[in-house]
């Protein structure tokens, strides 16, 4: 399945326009990761825990997002968005929202 | 996951590919969609140079999967390499174990900050704390306590007479009150400060026992054995709040109940020592130690029924403290002090 965030893919024109789809998915980095990532905060530089579990968490939507357009009869999805929150009492839970336009191309 | 674009049947398909199952999308002869789901395990895969392409094989129906380039080909052969292994040479198994060898490595040095190094620092700090420094802060925590002391001026009066007739030295200065509570206790504030309840009073016969109850809460002051633990304990929450924060609060409560008992174990070693040198001071002093034989039976007798088990005591069980009192006593090498008896009836025309 095609995934862009371009509007139009090159050279294969949209037959059909088949519908919006999104997807969501949240995940909670959990007490050690955030004690490394606390760690990386006094300290400085990257937090890598943090980064996979970001990489994750988009990977999921898009899976998902996939599952659902492929579900609608589409072989691609254009104008994907993703939108990443933190979510939660103090901001611990990550949320990354990925939608799109389902299409037969 | 990944996903390409394929061929089944003739017809364009869409490939979602897990590690649960491979999704594969199509629009049927007759327009309608249709969706396979074939697990991994039963995929078989092949690349064709000539033209370039993956035929990807389901076991199950012998239906082909053509997916342009190797893409394909590489992802379900890393795959079946990987569930070929035995499970404890996989790489996730392999990635958990680090996972939880860090993890038990970050609590082991996370148990160690908290119940050896934070507390050992904080003793460090109490070492470093001036008497004067140590006499004002009991100052304070004592004037925030007795506004809610219902005082007996005209027997602390009596009572100071009698702590200073005892003459133990120090670099604190000793300062009692009696505070009108039923409560059979008394405890000791850090640099001097100490509050004798009214009911325990009441409970004593002989000035021994009086000077025994002193002697004991003045070790307290002397070694100070508050302001050790105040600064444990603080330590304590200093350490959790800079691991945990706001976040966690659930396990800050349950690590500060686990603190709590742990505290506990502290003052019953320092409780006993207290009563060891508390004696030693009596027989210093030439004064009848019975008495503190006497005073633990008191207390014995105001424990009654209840019975804390003894972990969850500040004091260890009053019955060991008798023991080791008991075998420590000198009974018969002590002289008789009329000031001390003539203070201690002056108190006890107060509390008979």
């Amino acid at each position: 399945m095609i995934m862009t965030t371009t509007n139009a893919v090159e050279g294969r024109p949209v037959q059909q326009y088949l519908g919006i789809v999104n997807a969501q998915s949240i995940i909670g980095a959990n007490i050690f990761k955030d004690f490394m990532a606390g760690l990386r905060d006094v300290f400085g530089g990257r937090s890598k825990t943090y980064e996979k579990v970001l990489e994750q968490a988009k990977e999921d939507a898009l899976a998902e997002l996939g599952q659902k357009a492929q579900a609608l009869g589409a072989n691609a999805i254009l104008g994907v968005d993703l939108d990443f929150e933190t979510i939660g009492g103090n901001g611990s839970m990550l949320m990354v929202i990925a939608s799109g336009t389902a299409v037969r191309l | 996951m990944q996903s390409w674009m394929a061929t089944y049947m003739g017809r364009e398909a869409t490939v979602l590919a897990s590690e649960m199952y491979w999704s594969i999308g199509f629009v049927g002869q007759n327009g309608e969609k249709q969706i396979l789901q074939w697990p991994p395990a039963e995929l078989k895969v092949v690349y064709r140079s000539s033209d370039d392409c993956s035929w990807v094989t389901h076991e199950g129906s012998g239906s082909v999967l053509l997916i342009p380039g190797r893409a394909a080909h590489k992802w379900l052969t890393a795959w079946q390499e990987e569930q070929s292994r035995p499970w404890h040479r996989r790489e996730k198994t392999r990635h958990s174990g680090r996972v939880l060898l860090g993890a038990s490595g970050i609590l082991a040095i996370l148990f160690a900050g908290y119940f050896f190094l934070a507390p050992w620092l904080s003793e460090k700090m109490v070492s470093q704390l001036s008497p004067s420094t140590e006499t004002e802060l009991g100052d304070r925590l004592y004037s925030v306590l007795q506004g809610g002391l219902i005082k007996d001026s005209a027997a602390t009066i009596q009572l100071q007479s009698f702590v200073d007739e005892l003459g133990f030295e120090s670099p604190y200065h000793i300062r009692v009150q009696i505070a009108n509570d039923d409560d059979i206790n008394a405890y000791a504030f850090p640099g001097g400060h100490i509050v004798v309840n009214s009911g325990l009073l009441k409970e004593l016969q002989t000035y021994p026992e009086l000077a025994a109850l002193l002697a004991h809460e003045f070790i307290h002051v002397r070694e100070r054995h508050v302001v050790k633990q105040l600064f444990r304990r603080w330590g304590r929450s200093i350490f959790l709040s800079l691991i945990f924060g706001d976040m966690g609060k659930t396990m800050s409560i349950a690590a500060e109940k686990a603190s709590e008992l742990r505290s506990l174990h502290y003052s019953r070693t320092k409780e006993a020592e207290a009563d060891t040198e508390g004696l030693k001071l009596l027989q210093q002093r030439q004064i009848d130690d019975e008495g503190f034989v006497r005073l633990m039976q008191h207390l014995k007798k105001a424990e009654g029924s209840i019975r804390i088990p003894e972990y969850l005591s500040s004091h260890p069980l009053t019955d060991k403290r008798l023991q080791v009192l008991q075998a420590s006593v000198v009974a018969d090498k002590f002289n008789e002090d009329p000031v001390l008896e003539q203070y201690f009836q002056n108190i006890k025309t107060y509390y008979p």
